[in-house]
Order: C-alpha cells, then structure tokens, then sequence
C-alpha cells in the first residue's frame, strides 16, 4: 500500500469529521446533551454518579425559554428510576431548630468565606429538599438545575448510574410540550 | 453593619495565628468535640475521632439516600484529597448517618466508600444518642413525617468539620465549598 502524506490523511479525516458534524447539527430532541423543542431550550443537562449504594440519583441542566415557560414534569425509563420528581434543595434557617446559640456565627459575613456559589452560609442551619409543581422559566431567561439547588431526582434507582451512560430524561412544559435531552453520567 | 460584626473578628484574629488565611470558617473559641467517642458500624472498631498525631479526622453528617447534598459534598471532598496526594493518607472520613433507618452499614460503606479511601461509617439507631453526638459539633439533624409513598425528608446540616488530635474543630465548610478550598486547609492543617 501507498504511504499518504500525514497532511493528506489529516485533511480527509478532518473533512470527514466536518461533514458527519454538520449532518448532525440539528436542534432536535436528539441532539444530545442540548436540546430544543418549541421556543424552550436545555443545555448542559447531566446526571451525578451514584456512589454505591444509592437508590437515588439527581440530575442538573440549565433551561432557557424565550417566552417564558413553566417546567411541569419530569420524567425516566423506568427501567432507569421507579420515579422523575423535581426537587429543590433549600437551606433551613438555623434559627429554626433552635440548634445554633452560637450567635456570633450567624452574624458572620460573607466575606470571610469563599464559598463560591453565594450560598456562604449555606449548610449551618441545615439543608433539606422539597418536592416542587415545576419550575418557573423567566422569558428570555434561564434557570440553572445545579447541585444544592434545583435538580431532577431519580428515586427507586434500577441500577447505579455509572459515568459514560446515557440518561433519557423527558421534561415537558406547560408551553413547549415535551423535550427529551439525553444526560451524560458524570462523576462530577 | 459590616464593620461592626468584622471588627470583633480582627481583636481575636491578632496573634491567634491566621484565622483570616483558612477559607473555611474558624470560631474564636474551637468546638470540643473531644468528649465525643464512636464506633465503626461494619465492625465495631472504634472510629479515629480524635485522630491520631499529625492526622486530622474529617466529620460529616449525611445520608445515602441524599441525591444532591450529600454526593456534591463527599465529590468536593475527594477531589481535594485527590490533591492532597500523600497528605490524604492522614486524612480520615467519618460519615455519621442522619437516616439511621434507611441507612445500613453495607449501603454506607458502598456509598462513603465510592469517594474517598480512609473512611468510617458511624450509624447511631437511638435518637437521643444521636443528637448527644451532633451536640458539641452545633450539628442539627432530622427525619420528616412519612408521606404517602412511605417515603420522607431528611434534613441534616451540611457542613463538614475537620478534627484535630485534640478533640478540637479547627474548621468548619459550609455545603459548596470548593475542592481547591478543601484542599487549601487540609495543607494548613496538615503541616
């Protein structure tokens, strides 16, 4: 066989990749990681790794709508999850339990941690998660589902979820009907 | 109002060696957990808290059954040993069970083990004996009312808390703290 040139053989894969790229490069339901149906558009989406163990599984995206929209479920495989809820992470006051005397602490500001994701105190009183109607999609906005805030619960795990799958997950919204965005497992 | 809450802050922080330096949060006065003693739930054994010489025990109260919190927080933690290198090896783990009905041993051991190498599981059934454990560590924890589907809320204080030889809490990281913050104190701890 004929040795190409290393040039050449690079040019007809780069040309190749190119032209399997843009075949794909529709803004269906099935375009991965992102999608887009009916003015609602999801990107970034992934699912957490489960650690051993776990019977449940969460996952994060970030939705943009250029109308506003409103989030009304979600939904998996069953042979995935028994059960899609959405949820919502939320700190409790630590006054509330009564938990915390320690006054100084609570006046403490936020500038003597770094916490980078401006929850600084966060965690001190407690955190807990809440089952929520759906999520609100301000119009030409976006709402970021984000570890300790939003997410997507996957309850009744099947199976671990194990970084290189791919989760289905079907979203649908008030508006826009249903999108399917398909989740990487992600260590992190 | 900032200035008056940080100035108590900077009289304390004169000659008490660096608390501005950590990124975690540090108090005036440690927390003395030194009084607290617990066992292994997979055999027993008695868990490294206080640790040991030149180790630090970490402590953390959580749940396997937690989707968002709890595996963000124990990810965070093993990309800071990670970074850690050898350091990590003097690092132990403790996971402390809020949810000690739904929380076996194995399921913790399988789960805490998933992130980090030294670790031990503690699962304290007595809800009494719990919150006498979550007490010197100003910890909060609780189990919500059952709902329908026989399922139920957990809310727990998310904060991880790095021990000294002494039985002393010399930082506090809230939920969210940064791996390279994380990371940052161990070495301070460490050195």
């Amino acid at each position: 066989m004929t040795r190409r040139h290393p040039l050449v053989v690079a040019f007809a894969a780069i040309a190749l990749a190119a032209l399997f790229v843009s075949a794909c490069g529709s803004s269906e339901s099935d375009a991965g990681s992102d999608a887009s149906s009916g003015g609602v558009e999801v990107t970034d989406a992934w699912v957490r790794a489960t650690p051993g163990g776990a019977t449940r599984g969460a996952a994060y995206m970030v939705i943009s709508s250029e109308d506003g929209d409103r989030l009304v479920s979600a939904s998996v495989p069953t042979d995935v999850a028994g059960t899609t809820e959405v949820h919502e992470t939320v700190a409790v006051e630590s006054s509330d339990d009564g938990s915390t005397d320690n006054g100084t602490m609570d006046e403490m500001s936020s500038d003597e941690t770094s916490v980078e994701d401006g929850s600084e105190m966060s965690g001190m009183g407690g955190m807990t998660m809440r089952e929520v109607a759906g999520i609100d999609i301000p119009a030409g906005g976006s709402v970021s589902l984000e570890p300790g805030g939003y997410h997507v619960m996957l309850l009744d795990l099947k199976a671990p979820l194990t970084e290189g799958e791919t989760v289905s997950i079907t979203l649908t919204f008030e508006d826009a009907g249903t999108v399917v965005v398909e989740a990487p497992v992600r260590a992190s | 109002m900032a200035l008056a809450v940080v100035a108590p802050w900077a009289l304390v922080g004169c000659g008490s060696g660096d608390d501005s330096s950590f990124d975690g949060i540090r108090r005036p006065e440690p927390l003395d957990v030194s009084g607290v003693a617990l066992a292994d739930a997979r055999d027993g054994s008695p868990v490294p808290l206080p640790p040991p010489e030149g180790e630090i025990t970490l402590v953390y109260f959580g749940y396997t059954s937690c989707p968002d919190v709890c595996p963000t927080t124990l990810s965070d933690l093993r990309l800071a040993l990670e970074q850690l290198g050898d350091g990590a090896e003097r690092v132990t783990t403790v996971f402390v069970t809020a949810d000690p009905q739904r929380d076996t041993a194995e399921v913790m051991d399988a789960y805490v083990g998933s992130f980090v190498d030294r670790y031990a599981v503690v699962r304290i059934d007595d809800p009494a004996a719990l919150d006498a454990v979550e007490e010197p560590f100003q910890a909060t924890t609780s189990v919500g009312p059952a709902e329908p589907d026989g399922g139920y809320e957990v809310t727990h204080s998310a904060i991880v808390y790095a021990v000294d030889p002494a039985g002393l809490v010399q930082v506090e990281w809230p939920f969210g703290t940064e791996p390279d913050a994380f990371a940052h104190d161990l070495r301070l701890l460490l050195d």
